[in-house]
Formats: C-alpha cells, sequence, structure tokens
C-alpha cells in the first residue's frame, strides 16, 4: 500500500502525513485523559518518550519484531501511567496538572542521564520501521475504539466523572479505578504514538520530549474541541500542518503560531469543533444548543 | 562549607523568590498558571541587558527600567489574551497563556538571536570574607534587592488599599465584586507587580550567572512555579518559603552529588509534597464542597 | 413490625471546631417516607453526606440493613442499596437525560472497557436492559419525551426530576431527596408529590430533607427535627407540629 501512496505523494508529503498520524494517536490518548474524563495532564511527552525509548531500544538491542516493540512501548508507557496515576489522580484539578508536570520533567533528567537511552547524544540508528500504512492502521484502530468508547457504559462513567466527580461517584461510579483506567489507556496510545515516533524519525533525543511539547498535544486537543473526536483530528491536522503551510513566513512561523493559539482560544475558547460526538453527527437528532455554529463545518 | 552551600543557596532561592511570587498572586486570584511568567523574566532580563550596554546606565536604572517595562508587558498580555477569557473553560486561558509565551520567546530569538548574550559587569566581583563564608558583591546586591522587594510587597498587601482589595479578590473573587472593588483594575495591578517582580529577577540572574538567552525563562519559569506551590499557590509568603526552600535544596543536592539530576529536585520535592501535603506547605486544606 | 433499613446511632460530624451534627440517633422502617427538617444551616444536608459516605463520622455508627456502612467509600454504598439528590442540582450537563438517568445503573452492571470494544451479545444484552431500566425511570418522572435533550437545557423542576430519575435506575432500597421540590410552582410539587408516592408503592423508603412544611406534612409518615446539629424532635407531622421545641426553633424563640 505504501507504494500506492508514493505513487501520488512525494517523500516529503508523506514524512508530513505520517508524522500526524503518530501525533493522532497521542492526541486521542490525551482527549480520553483530558477530554473525556476532565483530568489535566501536562506530562504527556513524558509517557511518548517512555513508549519511543522502550520500543526503540527493543529494536536496536534485541531485534524484537516491529509491531511487538511497539506494543512493549505502549504497555511501558500505560504502565508508568498506572503508577503515577494510582497515588496522583486523587488531586483534583490543578494539583494533577501540576504532578503530570514535574513527572514529565523528571523522566526527561532521568532519561538524560541514563546509558542505555545514549544520554544527550540521544540514540540514533533506530529502523525506519513506522510506514504510512502501518501509522494508519494504528490510527483507524485508535478512533475506531475511542468511537465504541463513547456510548459504552465504561465510556459513560468516564464523561460522569468530568462533569461531576461527586455525582458520579453518588450513582455508583468507583472514581479511582475509572480515572486510573482512562489514565492506563491514554498514556498507553501515548507510548504507541512515541514508538511509531521512533521508528519514523530514527532518533531520539529527551529534549524532544520536554514540556513543550505536552503542551503541544494539549493545544491539539483544545484548539480542535476537548472531548470530541472530530475535533481532535482537526485540531491536530491544523497544528500539525500549520506550520507546514506557514513555511513561507520562515524566521516567523512559530512567531504567528503563538499569536494564533491566542487568537484561536478568544475567537472559540471551547476549541473548533467544542462539544461535537462523531456518533451523533450520524444520528440525526437535535445535538444540542451550547454555541457550537461549526458543527455543520465536520460533516 | 555547609553554610556556604546553604548561603548560596538562599541567594538563587531568592530569585526563584521573586519569579514565584508573580505565579502565586496570579494564581490566588483568577485560577490562572500564568505560563508566559517565565518569559516576562527573560525579557526582564534582556531589557536590563539592553539598559547597560545601550543606554550605558547603573544597575538601578537598568533595574528600574526592566521592571517598568515588564510591568507595562504584564498588563497588556492579561488585556489581550486571558481577559477576554476569563469566563471560559479552564484550560482556554491556559493555552492562550502558552501561545503568549511562545511568541515572546521566538520574537526575542529573532531580535537577539538564539544564543546566550552575556551580562555585561555592573558590579565589580569582589568577595568578602564573613566567617567561614564567602559572599561576593553580586549575591548581597541580590539579597538587598529581594528583601527590599519583599518587603515592599509586604507593605503593599497589607496596608495599601489596592493591596488589601488584592487580598481579598483571592479571598473571594466574587464577594469582592459584589462589594464594590473593581476587580479587573485589581487583576492589572497584579499583573503590574507580579511582572515587575520577575523582571528584577530576571536582571538579577543575569547579572549572578552573567549570562542572559531567550530560553532561559522556560527552566526558571517551571522551576518558580514549582517553588509557588510548595509554599502553598496563592499563598504570597508561600512563595517566599518556597523559593528559598527551593534554592536551598538545589543548591545542596548539586553539593550532593546530584549535579546531573539537578533539573529534577525541584520537581521530585514537588510530587513529594504534593502527595502528602497537596496544598502546600502553607496552603489551606481544601475541604470537598457538596 | 417493620424492619429497620436505616439506624443511625449517635452519629456525630465535627469540622474544625464546629459540630455540625451532634450525636443524632434515627431509626427509619422499610416503606416509610420520612422527612427531616430544620432551620437553614441545622446539618440536614450533612446528614445526608453522612449517609451517602461523602463525610466519615466523627464518632458513631450508620446501619443499613444491619450492616455497618460508615467508612464505606461511596460508590459501595450506593451499590448495597442507597441512592440520592443533591440540595444544588448535580446533573452531568453536557450528557444527554437518557445518558444521566444511564449513569444510575452502573452499579447494577458490569461492562468495562474491553465490553466496550468487542461488544460481545452479553454486552449487548447488558446495554439494552440498560436503556430499558433508564427509560422506565424516565417514565415514571415523566422525562422520556426529553430523553436524547442535554441535561443542563432543561428547566429547573425537570432537572430536580431528572435527579430522582437517575436515583432510581440504581434500584436503591432507599432514596434520600435532598430538598426535592425546591424552586417548583405549587403544580409541580403536586407532581412531585405523587411521584414520589408512586416510588413509595414499588416498595422503596424514602427520606427526604425539605422546606416547604405543606409538602413535607402531606407526605411524610414520620418527621425527624434537627436544630443546630442536635435532633430536637420526631414523631408524625402531627406530632411534631405542636411540638413546642419544634415552634421555638422555627419561630426563634430566646432560651434565656
Amino acid at each position: 500500500m505504501d507504494s500506492i501512496f508514493s505513487m501520488f505523494l512525494n517523500d516529503y508529503y508523506i514524512q508530513v502525513l505520517t508524522m500526524l498520524g503518530i501525533y493522532l494517536i497521542g492526541a486521542l490518548g490525551l482527549n480520553l485523559i483530558t477530554g473525556v474524563t476532565g483530568q489535566l495532564s501536562f506530562g504527556h511527552a513524558a509517557f511518548l518518550s517512555i513508549g519511543a525509548y522502550t520500543s526503540a531500544i527493543l529494536s536496536l538491542k534485541l531485534h524484537i519484531p516491529f509491531a511487538l516493540a511497539i506494543l512493549a512501548g505502549g504497555l511501558m508507557a500505560g504502565l508508568w501511567g498506572v503508577l503515577l496515576g494510582y497515588p496522583t489522580l486523587r488531586l483534583t484539578g490543578d494539583y494533577l496538572g501540576i504532578a503530570t508536570l514535574g513527572f514529565g520533567e523528571i523522566v526527561r533528567v532521568v532519561f538524560l542521564n541514563m546509558s542505555i537511552t545514549g544520554g544527550a547524544l540521544g540514540l540514533a540508528g533506530i529502523p525506519r520501521s513506522a510506514t504510512l500504512t502501518a501509522v494508519l492502521f494504528v490510527v483507524i484502530l485508535t478512533v475506531w475504539a475511542m468511537v465504541r468508547l463513547e456510548n459504552s457504559r465504561f465510556g459513560r462513567s468516564l464523561v460522569a466523572i468530568r462533569e461531576d466527580e461527586i455525582a458520579a461517584e453518588a450513582m455508583g461510579v468507583n472514581i479511582t479505578t475509572t480515572k486510573i483506567a482512562a489514565f492506563a489507556i491514554g498514556t498507553f496510545l501515548a507510548g504507541i504514538s512515541g514508538g511509531l515516533y521512533a521508528h519514523l524519525i530514527q532518533y531520539l533525543n529527551p529534549s524532544d520530549f520536554g514540556f513543550i511539547k505536552s503542551f503541544e498535544f494539549l493545544t491539539f486537543i483544545v484548539l480542535g474541541g476537548l472531548g470530541s473526536i472530530p475535533g481532535v483530528i482537526l485540531g491536530t491536522s491544523v497544528l500539525t500542518l500549520a506550520p507546514e503551510f506557514l513555511r513561507f513566513i520562515a524566521d516567523y512561523r512559530m512567531m504567528v503560531y503563538g499569536l494564533l493559539m491566542v487568537l484561536m482560544m478568544i475567537v472559540r475558547p471551547r476549541g473548533l469543533l467544542g462539544g461535537v460526538q462523531l456518533s451523533r453527527l450520524f444520528a440525526k437528532k437535535k445535538v444540542q444548543q451550547t454555541g457550537t455554529s461549526a458543527c455543520g463545518g465536520a460533516n | 562549607m555547609l553554610s556556604q552551600q546553604i548561603l548560596n543557596g538562599i541567594t538563587l532561592g531568592a530569585t526563584y523568590a521573586l519569579i514565584a511570587l508573580g505565579y502565586t498572586m496570579v494564581y490566588g486570584i483568577i485560577q490562572l498558571i500564568n505560563f508566559a511568567h517565565g518569559e516576562i523574566y527573560m525579557v526582564g532580563a534582556f531589557v536590563g541587558v539592553l539598559m547597560v550596554t545601550v543606554f550605558q546606565q547603573g544597575l538601578l536604572v537598568s533595574l528600574g527600567a526592566a521592571m517598568l517595562a515588564c510591568m507595562i508587558m504584564g498588563v497588556t498580555i492579561e488585556r489581550i489574551a486571558y481577559r477576554p477569557l476569563r469566563r471560559s473553560t479552564r484550560l482556554a486561558p491556559l493555552i492562550s497563556a502558552i501561545g503568549v509565551s511562545i511568541f515572546l520567546q521566538t520574537l526575542m530569538t529573532k531580535i537577539k538571536g538564539p544564543q546566550p548574550v552575556a551580562f555585561p559587569p555592573v558590579i565589580n566581583d569582589a568577595l568578602y570574607k564573613m566567617g567561614p563564608v564567602e559572599i561576593s558583591k553580586v549575591q548581597i546586591i541580590i539579597l538587598i534587592v529581594a528583601s527590599l522587594l519583599m518587603a515592599a510587597l509586604h507593605f503593599i498587601v497589607k496596608h495599601v488599599k489596592i493591596g488589601k482589595a488584592m487580598r481579598a479578590a483571592s479571598e473571594d473573587y466574587d464577594t469582592a465584586a459584589l462589594m464594590g472593588i473593581n476587580v479587573n483594575q485589581v487583576i492589572s495591578f497584579t499583573f503590574a507587580i507580579g511582572s515587575a517582580l520577575a523582571a528584577a529577577g530576571g536582571v538579577l540572574v543575569g547579572i549572578y550567572f552573567n549570562s542572559v538567552s531567550p530560553f532561559m525563562g522556560v527552566t526558571a519559569g517551571l522551576k518558580a512555579f514549582c517553588a509557588a506551590v510548595l509554599g502553598g499557590i496563592g499563598s504570597i509568603p508561600g512563595a517566599m518559603l518556597g523559593g528559598l526552600f527551593l534554592g536551598v535544596a538545589e543548591t545542596l543536592g548539586i553539593a550532593g552529588g546530584f549535579d546531573l539530576y539537578k533539573d529534577a529536585i525541584a520537581f521530585t520535592l514537588l510530587i513529594i509534597v504534593l502527595l502528602f501535603r497537596p496544598t502546600g506547605l502553607l496552603g489551606r486544606p481544601i475541604q470537598r464542597k457538596v | 413490625m417493620s424492619k429497620t433499613i436505616l439506624e443511625l446511632d449517635s452519629v456525630t460530624i465535627r469540622f474544625g471546631g464546629l459540630t455540625a451534627v451532634d450525636s443524632v440517633d434515627m431509626k427509619i422502617e422499610e416503606g416509610t417516607i420520612r422527612a427531616l427538617i430544620g432551620p437553614n444551616g441545622a446539618g440536614k444536608s450533612t446528614i445526608f453526606n453522612l449517609i451517602t459516605g461523602i463525610y466519615p463520622p466523627t464518632a458513631g455508627e450508620i446501619r443499613f440493613l444491619g450492616n455497618k456502612i460508615n467508612g464505606l467509600k461511596p460508590h459501595l454504598i450506593t451499590e448495597m442499596g442507597i441512592a440520592r439528590t443533591f440540595q444544588n442540582i448535580r446533573l452531568f450537563g453536557e450528557m444527554t437525560v437518557l445518558d444521566n438517568v444511564k449513569i444510575g445503573t452502573h452499579c447494577r452492571t458490569c461492562s468495562g472497557f474491553l465490553g466496550a470494544l468487542v461488544r460481545s451479545p452479553k454486552v449487548k444484552a447488558e446495554e439494552r436492559t440498560i436503556t430499558e431500566t433508564s427509560m422506565e425511570a424516565l417514565k415514571l418522572m415523566e422525562l422520556d419525551h426529553k430523553a436524547d435533550e442535554l441535561a443542563m437545557n432543561l428547566p429547573y423542576g425537570e432537572q430536580r426530576r431528572l435527579e430522582i430519575a437517575r436515583a432510581l435506575a440504581s434500584r436503591p432500597k432507599l432514596i434520600l431527596l435532598d430538598e426535592p421540590a425546591a424552586g417548583m410552582n405549587p403544580q409541580e410539587k403536586q407532581t412531585l408529590m405523587s411521584m414520589i408516592r408512586k416510588i413509595q408503592a414499588m416498595g422503596l423508603t424514602i427520606f427526604l430533607v425539605e422546606h416547604d412544611m405543606k409538602f413535607v406534612m402531606n407526605l411524610s409518615d414520620r418527621i425527624t427535627v434537627l436544630d443546630y446539629g442536635k435532633k430536637i424532635a420526631a414523631g408524625s407531622p402531627a406530632e411534631v407540629q405542636r411540638d413546642p421545641a419544634v415552634i421555638a426553633a422555627y419561630l426563634g424563640k430566646e432560651v434565656v
């Protein structure tokens, strides 16, 4: 299938699209934690880096098959998600965000000082196994899983926690285990995303996974509309592709990018597609009246 | 040796405290983690360099100019990027703050280039011996300036009308507004004061480490934010205490052989404190409201 | 002699120096409607929060069907068969009316993350049951025609009824209603009263806090009166109305 892609797209576009897919997987993971369950995470990049290093090291040192290495990366990130989540998820709102931010920085410094990760020199020579086809496959799988969650017993309990933790608890939702489950799935996806990233860029450096990266992911999901799958897809696409389109202003593009972020928030603080659910777009029911005039744009 | 490290730690901590105050005051009133605050500190340092090199001014004038410039900048940022978002979701102003932060960082990189700039010598590097410790003139000045600024802040908050209004707004925003306090004015004032303190911190750190760079605000900002949380976010004495605590812990950590993990010390302390005392050392405990 | 469903045994809670609930004893018989009344700040909602496990009592014991429940997490208490509504409505605003009620069935169902992905026949069957149970609860509260609307868009009175529907979906034995009639007009109150009677007829025990005296006197089998965290009276509506301590508490007679 990759040969079909390369008939229509040059290598550069294939690279950009593959990257977009990889980011999308990570963004959907963060969306589950922050957008759906309402738990603020500022440390998403740390889980990407855990997945990236785990899978890269498995590929490089143990020559484990690509798919297994990626899966292992995801599981390792999910495991750390549970280890961090267990003590911290009882913290509310901003404090949880702050704790995850701290965790992210600690992970970065640890990777910087480990020998197996190559420290500040980074880890090079990772095989380029993450083809557009492979990434697309994972993206479709992830989107499918997220859509299925939306109208399930588990998915509803996540939204209930976001909407009102005390009421959810009083209705019989075990908020601790549910939050940890959401955190585990979200960080697992971050790990998968990181593993694919490693096998596309072929080089890892801890400084690529600083808190700026965590915020980038947060921006992806907020810009599109928290908790909305089409929103996440739109937000991630716009923000991954924007710097590419902004190349004509060369040196000023990050400046413009920063300004656009501010402007976007002022114009649409709930995101481009705030509140739109994929499954409901097709259900042809009266959806809602919470100021989402951009609803039609998603059809 | 230990007392020398503690002195160095307090000096570093005093600069963290200056930045942390801005985080804590803003958070206290509008519950926003102002992620652009580190960039204000960075711009402050650059204004200081500009005053010394281009305008040939001494320390005090440069410091004053940096504080004034950042005051205006802080108030402007709040007006443009945060005020329109005051009634929207919690994440929107946060994202907006990150946008401002990226903008300022890249703007400064565009103007001055990505390389660190040396801070021209405004203070001679005299060393004084005080018993077992050596203290440099720079350190003395940092400690004096920081103490004076914090004393001034304390005075404003306790005895000046707008400072009292600030405390009222941080206690209960809505009631303060109902009582006729002009909250917009109070918020502007908070940003002005916080930014001025950060600018002073920027100039002092620039002199202390003899280096100013467009990226200096990122780590310093995060650590100062840690300091604010350690002390109990929203609490002014907490930010001072947290800053000093963090400075000393970091210096001792480096002396104790953890220099490679220097940047992780602050965050490890942060997580430990959050787990055992989620509202920080001087913060009030949260009561679950039903 | 009917069975005791809920028993409070000198339950006390202190917040700092304030004793919000002070050694309160209470016994509620199965199948009855019990009201808890008292002036503002008397500790009524706090008692609900104690029963549902949001606050652990400082002293005393709470027993549900003979089992001690204080110290249990709220979701476990719900699972045992106590559901509640909140004084300041706590709905899941951005979820539909139906989804709000579906959350109520959470403790009676079991499929999880994998179930959501695989959707085996068993999971599908469970999902059907969830929908049926929830629609029944909505019908009972006369909200079934609004199933697809967002909870936040409902008018106030309907939001209160939705909270009751959500609580009912958890198939409770005891339901705690915190000011169910607050903010309703007389007509709505009438409807609500008949709904509550219907719930009682289904075999549920009802424990409610309410300020509207007409509502309370018409509906309750027994009333407990609270003032400054202490139980000052208990009995039938007629007995309570005559009780001098109650009259004093409501009219604010100075006790010298």
